[in-house]
């Protein structure tokens, strides 16, 4: 590819690891990223969902090239074609199967998010089981979002760009995350069947009105009255707003996962205890913004408390307008800069657009050579937003324009 | 309830609802409280209260101030029991149409979700919580009921449409049927060419075939050779003849299908089999190779010509 012919691109540090990684995929430009946890002494390098989501990504293209140095605390990244489970390259029956190790910290959406975003460009179709000892279905304290959040507020948000067919996140077995906060031991499968060859330019200036809001409360190896529990002090805050507010239970039981006990080998024990909440709401314009809440690995935090923090949260969502949200910031400004060479406009609140992650998207995009944001206060005054007017770059799909 | 549910659904009691505010607002009330106590899952007393109070400061945003009216029942059941006395004055208008006369209006659209909702649960709930990303449909169940009756009010015109559009269809593939003289024989009577006489049973063929019919009905299954041959030249040379007068006469004609033309006796070209393995020449079956006469001749040649030719 084109990486061959330049020089890696620098970054340094182990934030926006992830943000990075989908970037120089999408773009077909190498990346060597130095210094990362450079200073910690006890844990220098990568972290185990480092190194899991780049042999995901490895698994996912075609003539990837991943080096580590001797701490793992640089790593340089040549990425290939992104093939998706195309049979031969990893996918056994067209699916690629991805372990999570047990001492991973960070939730399955962690995963599922950046693949979403190399999905629509993908030669063939995505399908990934997420399975093995570290896979956290539910939101976690490192500020990752549940899988249900993924599937109900960022899956749908693809329909704007004319991705919208044949997508499907099977939430197969349900976690929490185990004894500290690390593991789990639930499994989701992703199939993204619909591949594009550049998404649509988008236009979404009006937020619109929160018209109804719907959730999932779910609780796996407690008692299922957690879930009511949670949907009543949740329902407690939002119905006086909102009439249509609607919040579906999920039990189940917990999942097993072996012990690592070398003098009893099949001994299993049961993991990822807790209970959560998503909340999604929608509005007039299908704008969405979400909330997450679970109970922490050390417990201690009764489901009401839990459900209002999540109803607050939500309305705190939706308090900062724009027709994005914190979590669907990422995906969504990636999209359109990959798209045709046209100008797209998407209004963002101010506490959205200032904040870290997203004003680090705008630097990266740049490094990566993408073009810059324009930005314009929101013409109507009653709303503090900002419209982002994006440039694609056409980039798109590059096994699309060959093949 | 029923009757409650009657008016929400109806469409012009949202244009009443804008001109007459504070009678609406008595009734939101007492209607409210009724409903609460019909299903038995109402969250109390307050909670009413309290959404009352929402819609009546959202209302009053909108439009102007209300007057502060105690709801009355039993004037209202009065009122509604005077409607229904005179029943002869226009018996085909049932409901609304009194209220009108009355200046009774009777809307709360707050409420429909929620009676909605034991209808929406289960479409709500498959639809949420399947593994596919949610759709942002609006109300899916009362749509799909509103496309249905405007289906069933749409039904006279769309039959007759779909009547025409069958009718211009057939004629557009028979037209070629209408020939001059068959025109002429078949205007004699009342009805179109194509339902009488040869066209007729011409076009029920072609129609057969559409449908996925092997053979033309029309065609003799069994015939000496000699006669098939004949038809088979006939046919061939009335196709001649007529390229050849579209060519003196200037007039362009269709391609000429080597396969589908009745004149070419060929038929279409069947293509070989000629897989890896197979036998390059004869057929192999059973375990023999088996030539047929022409097959031997093509392989030993014209000894006599060729041979002799090159020494």
């Amino acid at each position: 590819m084109a990486a061959d012919a330049t020089a890696p691109l620098k970054f340094t540090g182990s934030k926006f690891l992830v943000q990075r990684l989908v970037l120089a995929t999408l773009t077909g430009k190498a990346v060597r990223i130095s210094h990362i946890r450079a200073a910690s002494h006890r844990s220098p390098g990568l972290a185990p969902h480092e190194v899991s989501i780049l042999r995901l990504l490895e698994s996912l293209t075609n003539g990837s090239q991943i080096e580590f140095s001797y701490t793992g605390t640089t790593v340089l990244y040549k990425p290939g074609l992104i093939t998706g489970s195309a049979a031969g390259h990893g996918a056994s029956g067209g699916v690629i199967r991805h372990e999570l190790p047990a001492d991973c910290t960070r939730g399955a959406s962690y995963f599922i998010i950046p693949v979403c975003l190399l999905a629509p460009f993908s030669k063939a179709q995505v399908n990934v089981l997420f399975t093995g000892p570290g896979v956290i279905t539910s939101a976690t304290e490192t500020g990752d979002v549940s899988v249900d959040t993924v599937r109900t507020a960022i899956l749908p948000l693809f329909k704007s760009f004319g991705i919208e067919l044949n997508i499907e996140l099977r939430i197969l077995k349900r976690s929490n995350p185990g004894r500290d906060g690390k593991g789990g031991g639930g499994e989701v499968q992703l199939v993204f069947g619909h591949q594009v060859r550049l998404p649509k330019t988008i236009h979404l200036l009006h937020a619109g009105r929160v018209k109804r809001i719907r959730g999932v409360a779910y609780s796996t190896g407690v008692a299922g009255a957690n879930n009511a529990r949670l949907i009543e002090a949740a329902r407690g805050v939002l119905n006086e707003l909102v009439p249509d507010v609607y919040i579906y239970s999920d039990v189940s039981s917990a999942p097993f996962v072996p012990t690592q006990d070398k003098t009893n080998p099949r001994a299993k024990r049961k993991t990822g205890l807790g209970f959560g909440l998503s909340l999604v709401a929608e509005t007039t314009t299908n704008t969405l913004y979400s909330a997450d809440t679970a109970s922490p690995p050390s417990g201690g935090e009764t489901p009401e408390d839990l459900g209002k923090k999540c109803a607050y949260q939500l309305l705190e969502a939706i308090e900062t307008g724009g027709c994005i949200s914190h979590v669907s910031a990422f995906p969504m400004l990636s999209l359109m800069a990959m798209g045709s060479e046209d100008v797209g406009r998407i209004t963002v609140g101010k506490e959205v657009l200032g904040s870290e992650p997203v004003i680090q998207l705008a630097r990266d995009l740049r490094m990566f050579g993408m073009s810059g944001w324009g930005m314009r206060e929101e013409e109507d005054g009653d709303e503090d937003g900002v419209v982002v007017s994006v440039v694609g770059r056409g980039v798109g799909n590059v096994g699309r324009k060959i093949a | 309830m029923d009757f409650c549910l009657s008016i929400t659904r109806d469409a012009t009691s949202s244009s009443i609802f804008e001109q007459k505010p504070n009678i609406m607002a008595v009734s939101i009330g007492k209607r409210k409280r009724k409903d609460i106590d019909d299903d038995g899952r109402g969250s109390g007393d307050e909670h009413d209260d309290a959404m009352r109070a929402l819609f009546q400061k959202a209302f009053e945003a909108k439009f102007k101030p209300l007057e502060r009216q105690q709801p009355v029942v039993d004037e209202d059941a009065e009122s509604s029991d005077q409607n229904e006395t005179p029943p002869e004055e226009d018996s085909d208008w049932s409901g609304l149409s009194y209220d009108e006369d009355d200046e009774e209006i009777e809307t709360f659209h707050h409420d429909s979700s929620a009676i909605d909702q034991a209808q929406l649960d289960a479409h709500d709930r498959k639809s949420f919580m399947s593994s596919r990303p949610p759709t942002s449909t609006g109300q899916p169940s009362t749509s799909k009921t509103q496309t249905a009756s405007s289906q069933q009010k749409a039904d006279p015109t769309e039959v007759t449409n779909l009547k025409h559009d069958l009718a211009l269809q057939r004629l557009l593939k028979e037209s070629h049927l209408l020939d001059p003289e068959s025109f002429q024989s078949g205007s004699s009577g009342a009805s179109t060419p194509t339902t009488s006489g040869k066209t007729r049973l011409k076009a029920l063929d072609l129609r057969l075939q559409d449908l996925g019919a092997k053979h033309p009905a029309t065609q003799q299954q069994r015939m000496p050779l000699s006669h098939r041959k004949g038809i088979a030249a006939k046919a061939a040379g009335r196709e001649q003849q007529r390229r050849k007068d579209a060519v003196e006469n200037g007039v362009i004609l269709e391609k000429a299908r080597s396969a589908g033309v009745a004149g070419s006796a060929k038929g279409p070209v069947k293509r070989r089999e000629r897989g890896i393995g197979g036998p390059t020449v004869g057929k192999f079956k059973g375990g023999t190779l088996r030539l047929s006469e022409r097959d031997v001749r093509a392989i030993q040649g014209r000894k006599k010509g060729k041979a002799g030719g090159r020494r």
